[in-house]
């Protein structure tokens, strides 16, 4: 229809409306001579008369009719994050866990959201188990396990975490209505217990398990839920035999709850044995070990933890009845249960009978040593049953068979078992307990199997699930130590198995990132490290000499050889490092010519521009070659390659964290360049970064970068004369360090991080005029420093912490005007800095700053009157301050030390020259004096944009100082009323 | 969420009256964003015995956002912009209801899909918008009235202040469209 059309119609819809009923016919008649006008007036005119209820009902009410019908849930229809809440699907202690959706473009995403109820938001003890879960599920991520995707915190503050969304069936459920038989029931049992054994190898027990937390999707996979009362081990704990304290009774489900658990017993591994063995017991026989329903808890309790369970072929006998789901009631019958497993009675019998209730029974022991060692056995158990082959569990207790074993066969491979189970009590102890039968041979084949696969699920596995958890550097040194041992051993026995080489190599690496890796947690066993690293090159060298195709292994070696690069960076070793870490660079950059989006090679690629970035000109504290520009153009490559990670796997956390980090060190540079503004846009890039990642977890790693960049904004802010703004910033800086090293005291990393951060801030209280304060702060830095120093004289690094806090004390004391104790510091810093230097003599940094100190003691002694000692120190740094004066590349150190020496040295001519007015050089003097200034002041206008503090933390010297004393000198040498005249004439 | 500074809101009313086309662009999302907080206190708990009209909601948003000294023209203009708004929530509500009720898995919605599973309710409301577009292409003075009378809540007596024209027109204009709207989605 036109507009025209349209306004015809409704001029004569506006016109009847106005008539009675009765007339509009008439009226239409007469007005209106086109039909197809009329029939259209008229349709509207019916639909008016008999009414509509269409928009009878305010919008509002609409909508508040569309919340009722989904019980008034404060969330349905909100949003949690990005997350809009579609339905509650389940409700725990802690949390409610909706299904929400996430829209994305056109696409709907559908997800899990679990969200700590407000209630309890406001218990510390319910917030920190709820976190605690979310860090549980993040360091879980396997086939059959909910994936946890995505965490935060409401706009009211309450945490979140999000989870796939399984849909899905009771695992029971699942089984009982496909009708599955005995043999599929176990199938998809030992399904579960592979995410269960994956969790305990991430220290994770579930403590929940059963068949509600169990769902089986559409295509028959099970997945694991709710890890709502999970618990992650202490390593002690880990270590040892579980042994009972009592402590409070913790949420559970009677049903599959171990003894420990109803007694308030210590939770191990061996509980999810326990109650997967209930699980189990449920699916094969249709009944619960024990009966749970209308019995009081105290009494169950009892049972559970005194009486036998009835054998599985016995109690398909029993009839009971019990509430199913929705409330009916169902007879479980002989008959009912078996029709839904294998058919008859007798047919289900007796595929129970024998192993299977042996393997039930052994799972649901009372004492938890009792039963299978770890979930793996017991999955393994059943592995073998279905194979027809023997099985573990046997009536008899093995233990006395065991200990005769082990007494008779105590050398070789048995020895080596012997040690891991010591080591590895509770969770290894008695894998090949049962084949104590069988011929010594198999079992040595066996055990070298075991042995190897548990030393790396202890190197990789352990190891890393412990590497971010603080407090745990010790126990991770134990365990990867003795697992080391073993591999070692047993290298020697297989040399030419090229696998087992790899992972030999892989484990020197974890260990030798324990003992002193310079960036992650670690013991603080340089000399240890640096060994293991070496033979880790050795053998990565070896294996690509051998097929220099294998890609994998050229990676493993550029990797290798940037690790040791690292490391030699850390002694001072600058060219070797240099060297090393290129060759890994060039392997690295003909790996990513066939593959330039290549994930992996990209986060090796730009650790290693990283790595050679800070051999180029590293933080200050470690060593390097003072070569800004070149380590700027290195850090820019390594963003630009985060950059592109964060591209290719968006929210990945390893490219995120290494934005940040390569932001940090272009920041660092551009500081070293006087290019201040652009650092702290830099560094607070990298802050919007580790916020967004602090928020996600807890992980020490993001807090202490977090830690390191408050400090360089503090130090830029010192720079720029604003000591204020730098107080808040180490306050901040210092809360995250003390916090981390207080959580591990055997963090040596941590440790100094603190010890480094009570240094600043005492610098920085001295700069605001709280002189006692600051040097308390100060000396209670350098008296921890000096002890680590001793305690690990390999590390450099320390000497330079050591000696820039020396250099701070001297400057604070000459501020007080305590000169001498000055000097002490400066010279105790000068000869660190003269150790640093004759180790590495190309050591660029540690040259110039030992110069630099020079100059301050010169400065000393010249205000003590001691010209001569001064104009000495002076002359002695220039050599090695003026060959990186230059236009480019500078040093910015060189540039304010010479520039202040210069200055310095004019001075002194200067009062030379003004003392002694009758002297025939006295004109010479005055020249002399300008020219002194003159360099001076050339070289200050190299430093772009001086600031109060050069970046090692040298109080920087006035410019304005040059220009005064040229500007003397040039009225000196003009005026002919200063005498000069008359004695420049002849 | 706090509510947009009165003085942004009203500035930025004052622009569009005086015919700045862009200040639109910066006031729709300040006026959506209100009127829905406002809805969710509306319906939430907070308010015991509210009351579900959404004039009342309307003329909170109106109170809050704009500077009460402003003329006539731009709270009609405001009362016109917070109609659509309204309009808008609540189709996008039932847009992401039915969408939600859609089920497992990733997939793309079309409005047909939404409308095959939806609440009646949430079907009406996607529905009238749907058949709103059309009346507005005919006559998009009736289409204005049903945004005002219907989704603002305002009387008869408002709408004809708002649009500026006779309350006998638009008790017409309101009839008319309400027909046409019941026929359309009737077929």
């Amino acid at each position: 229809m036109d507009t025209e059309l349209w306004q015809q119609v409704r001029k004569l819809f506006h016109d009847a409306l106005e008539l009675p009923e009765a007339e509009r016919a008439a009226y239409l008649d007469q007005s209106c001579s086109d039909p197809t006008l009329r029939a259209e007036v008229e349709s509207l005119l019916r639909f008016h008369d008999q009414g509509s209820d269409l928009m009878e009902d305010s919008p509002i009410k609409l909508l508040k009719d569309a919340r009722s019908g989904q019980e008034r849930d404060p969330w349905i229809g909100n949003f949690i994050g990005p997350y809009q809440v579609v339905a509650k699907v389940g409700e725990g202690g802690m949390g409610t866990v909706y299904r929400a959706l996430r829209v994305e473009e056109q696409y709907l995403k559908q997800v899990a959201v679990k969200v700590i109820r407000p209630g309890i938001s406001s218990s510390q003890h319910y917030l920190q188990r709820f976190r605690n879960e979310r860090q549980i599920m993040a360091s879980l991520d396997h086939p059959n396990i909910a994936r946890l995707l995505d965490g935060g915190a409401t706009s009211d503050g309450l945490p979140y975490f999000v989870m796939e969304f399984i849909e899905g069936q009771r695992i029971d459920d699942y089984c009982d209505q496909r009708k599955l038989s005995t043999a599929e029931r176990l199938q998809l049992f030992r399904q579960v217990c592979g995410a269960v054994q994956y969790a305990h190898q991430r220290l994770v027990v579930h403590r929940d398990l059963k068949a509600g937390n169990i769902l089986i999707t559409e295509n028959g996979v099970p997945k694991l839920l709710d890890f709502g009362i999970a618990k992650l081990l202490e390593p002690e704990l880990f270590l040892q035999t579980t042994q009972v304290t009592g402590t409070l009774m913790k949420p559970m489900t009677p049903e599959c709850a171990s003894p420990e658990q109803f007694l308030g017993g210590t939770i191990t591994t061996a509980s999810d044995v326990y109650s997967l063995g209930a699980l189990l017991y449920r699916l094969l026989t249709g009944h619960p070990p024990y009966r749970v329903e209308g019995r009081p808890l105290h009494e169950l309790a009892r049972a559970v933890s005194e009486t036998e369970p009835l054998k599985p072929s016995q109690v398909i006998d029993r009839v009971e009845e019990e509430t199913g789901d929705g409330g009916a009631r169902v007879q479980l019958t002989p008959e009912y249960v078996s029709g839904l497993r294998d058919g008859d009675v007798e047919a289900l019998r007796g595929r129970l009978s024998g192993d299977l209730d042996n393997i039930l029974l052994k799972a649901l022991r009372k004492e938890p040593e009792r039963r299978y060692a770890s979930v793996e056995q017991f999955s393994e158990d059943i592995g073998r049953h279905l194979d027809g082959m023997p099985v573990l569990a046997r009536k008899d207790t093995i233990r006395y068979r065991t200990v005769k074993f082990v007494k008779r066969n105590r050398t070789g491979v048995a020895a080596g078992v012997l040690l891991l189970v010591v080591l590895l009590a509770g969770i290894a102890t008695t894998s090949w307990q049962a084949h104590v039968a069988r011929q010594q041979r198999t079992l040595a084949e066996q055990r070298f199997n075991d042995v190897r696969q548990l030393a790396n699920s202890l190197v990789f596995d352990v190891d890393d699930a412990m590497a971010d958890v603080p407090g745990t550097t010790a126990a991770r040194r134990l365990l990867v130590d003795n697992a080391m041992r073993y591999l070692d051993s047993l290298a020697k026995e297989a040399k030419d198995d090229r696998s087992l080489q790899r992972e030999l190599a892989s484990g020197y690496l974890k260990l030798s990132d324990v003992q002193g890796s310079p960036y992650r947690a670690n013991i603080g066993d340089t000399a240890g490290s640096m060994v293991n690293l070496r033979k880790a090159v050795a053998i990565r060298e070896d294996l690509v000499r051998e097929d220099p195709g294998n890609r994998e292994d050229l990676f493993r070696l550029a990797v290798a050889y940037r690790r040791l690069g690292v490391m030699l960076v850390s002694t001072g070793e600058l060219h070797p490092a240099l060297d090393i870490t290129q060759k890994g660079q060039t392997i690295l950059e003909g790996l990513l010519q066939t593959e330039p989006r290549s994930f992996t090679l990209l986060d090796e690629m730009e650790s290693i521009y990283e790595t050679i970035g800070d051999i180029y000109g590293g933080n200050g504290l470690s060593a390097n070659l003072g070569d800004t520009e070149t380590a700027l153009a290195y850090h820019r490559k390594a963003l630009a390659s985060a950059e592109l990670r964060a591209q290719i796997a968006p929210g990945n956390v390893g490219a995120l964290h290494g934005i940040g980090t390569y932001n940090i060190k272009v920041g660092d540079d551009l500081v070293k360049q006087g290019e201040r503004a652009a650092a702290l846009s830099s560094y607070n890039k990298a802050l919007e970064i580790y916020k967004g990642l602090n928020a996600g977890g807890d992980s020490q790693r993001f807090q202490r970068q977090t830690s390191l960049l408050y400090t360089r904004i503090g130090d830029v802010h010192l720079m720029d004369g604003e000591p204020r703004s730098a107080l808040a910033d180490y306050i901040r800086a210092q809360e995250i360090a003390e916090k981390l090293a207080a959580a591990d005291s055997q963090d040596a990393l941590a440790r100094s991080d603190a010890t480094l951060g009570r240094g600043l801030l005492g610098k920085v209280y001295a700069e605001l005029g709280q002189t006692e304060k600051g040097q308390a702060m100060l000396n209670n830095a350098i008296a921890a420093l000096e002890d680590a120093v001793a305690r690990d004289p390999q590390r450099t690094d320390a000497y330079r912490a050591l000696g820039l806090f020396y250099m701070w004390r001297g400057q604070v004391r000459e501020k007080t005007g305590a000169v001498e104790g000055a000097i002490a510091d400066h010279q105790r810093n000068a000869s660190l800095l003269e150790r640093i230097y004759n180790a590495d003599p190309k050591d660029v940094e540690a040259r110039v700053t030992l110069a630099a100190t020079r100059v301050k003691i010169g400065g000393l002694l010249a205000k003590k009157g001691n010209a001569g000692d001064a104009m000495q120190a002076y002359q002695n740094a220039l050599p090695d301050l003026e060959p990186f004066t230059a236009e480019k590349p500078f040093n910015i150190e060189a540039l304010y030390a010479a520039a202040d020496a210069y200055a310095h040295i004019g001075e002194l001519v200067q009062r030379q020259a003004e003392s002694a007015p009758s002297s025939p050089h006295q004109l010479e003097l005055w020249r002399g004096a300008r020219s002194w200034y003159e360099k001076s002041s050339v070289t200050w206008r190299k430093v772009r944009n001086p600031g109060k503090m050069t970046p090692t933390g040298f109080r920087a010297g006035e410019p304005g100082k040059a220009e005064a004393g040229l500007a003397a000198c040039d009225t000196a040498l003009a005026g002919p009323g200063r005498g000069l005249a008359k004695n420049a004439t002849p | 969420m706090s509510a947009p500074a009165t003085s942004e809101v009203t500035r930025l009313l004052l622009r569009w009256t005086d015919g700045d086309k862009h200040a639109l662009d910066d006031l729709l999302p300040l006026v959506y964003d209100e009127l829905r907080r406002l809805a969710r206190s509306y319906l939430s708990k907070e308010r015991p015995g509210h009351t579900l009209q959404s004039t009342a909601l309307v003329n909170e948003a109106y109170m809050r956002l704009v500077d009460q000294n402003v003329s006539w023209q731009s709270r009609a203009h405001f009362f016109g912009i917070a109609a659509q708004m309204m309009r808008r929530i609540l189709v996008d509500h039932a847009r992401a209801r039915s969408a939600a009720k859609r089920g497992a898995g990733d997939f793309k919605v079309t409005l047909d899909e939404a409308m095959a599973i939806s609440d009646a309710r949430d079907v009406n409301v996607i529905a009238l918008d749907s058949a709103l577009n059309n009346l507005a292409k005919l006559d998009p003075q009736q289409s204005r009235i049903v945004e005002l009378r219907f989704f603002a809540g305002l009387s008869i007596e408002e709408t004809s202040q708002v649009l500026d024209v006779s309350p006998a027109t638009v008790k017409r204009d309101w009839a008319m469209a309400k027909a046409w709207l019941a026929r359309e989605m009737q077929g």
